[in-house]
């Protein structure tokens, strides 16, 4: 599997997850385990709910989501977690 | 105009610095391009890849580099082996002569309050960026999320990627 296919595995599999909750999704980060034998893809978005805070504010931060997947042909994602950040924006 | 627009107007004559992982891929590329996908230092990229770093690098001038990048770069290429490395050396050594190196002094990196996080090299890098206002090149999204808070300009190349790709 390249990172590319990885990229888009992980892609489809937070709008299988999350559907027309988010938009906006980029690639942020792409690793590979070579022992384990993982990609490690982070994707952030955001969400189509404004909340009437963020709206008052105009401030909308992004989510950011780590998913391992498998690095094999039709591997799988096995876990996806929150990217924690010490400072985005 | 878009962010990378208006970047490549903004600092095409301000210059760029690569990070050490991009510099590797950059010069792994035009040592021999089909080793980009072969050798363990740049294997998660493709050649593909590595012609849309060497072309967004064309577009700017120019090219920095900090010597903590230089040592890092040194220390992924040692895995290329004896042999390789003096043909290595010797095909990128117009690319490192032509990169203007800029130090920055070690108490300025220590008094950086993201030095926990970010560690000596990426404060190199950022604090090279924030004083000649080059844009900074990387894949490292920590990085680049600091950068952008700090409103240094900064272009992930997973952006990049990503917009290609999806």
């Amino acid at each position: 599997m390249t990172a590319k296919e990885a990229a888009r595995k992980a892609k489809g599999f937070l709008i299988e997850l999350l559907g027309g909750e988010i938009d906006a999704i980029r690639l942020e980060e792409v690793g590979l385990d070579e022992k384990e034998n993982f990609w490690y893809i982070t994707l952030s978005y955001s969400i189509t709910f404004v909340s009437p805070l963020e709206n008052l504010t105009g401030m909308r931060g992004r989510v950011y989501k780590k998913l391992k997947i498998q690095n094999a042909p039709n591997g799988k994602v096995v876990n996806m977690k929150i990217r924690e950040l010490e400072h985005t924006v | 105009m878009g962010y990378w627009e208006n970047i490549v107007a903004k600092c095409k004559r301000k210059g760029i610095l690569l990070d050490t992982e991009l510099l590797l891929l950059l010069c792994v590329g035009i040592y021999k391009t089909q080793l980009v996908e072969k050798i363990k230092i740049t294997n998660k990229y493709s050649v593909d890849d590595f012609n849309t770093v060497a072309n967004i690098v064309a577009q700017f001038s120019p090219l920095y580099v900090s010597p903590q990048v230089l040592a890092e770069f040194s220390n992924h290429s040692d895995r290329l082996g004896n042999n390789v490395m003096r043909e290595f050396y010797s095909s990128i050594g117009k690319i490192l002569k032509d990169q203007l190196e800029v130090h920055i002094p070690k108490d300025v990196i220590i008094d950086e309050n993201y030095l926990p996080v970010l560690g000596f090299t990426d404060v190199s890098m950022m604090k090279i960026c924030e004083e000649k206002g080059c844009v900074l090149f990387t894949a490292d999204l920590q990085l680049a999320g600091i950068c952008n808070s700090k409103r240094i300009n900064v272009v992930n190349f997973n952006h990049i990627l990503g917009e290609k790709w999806f």
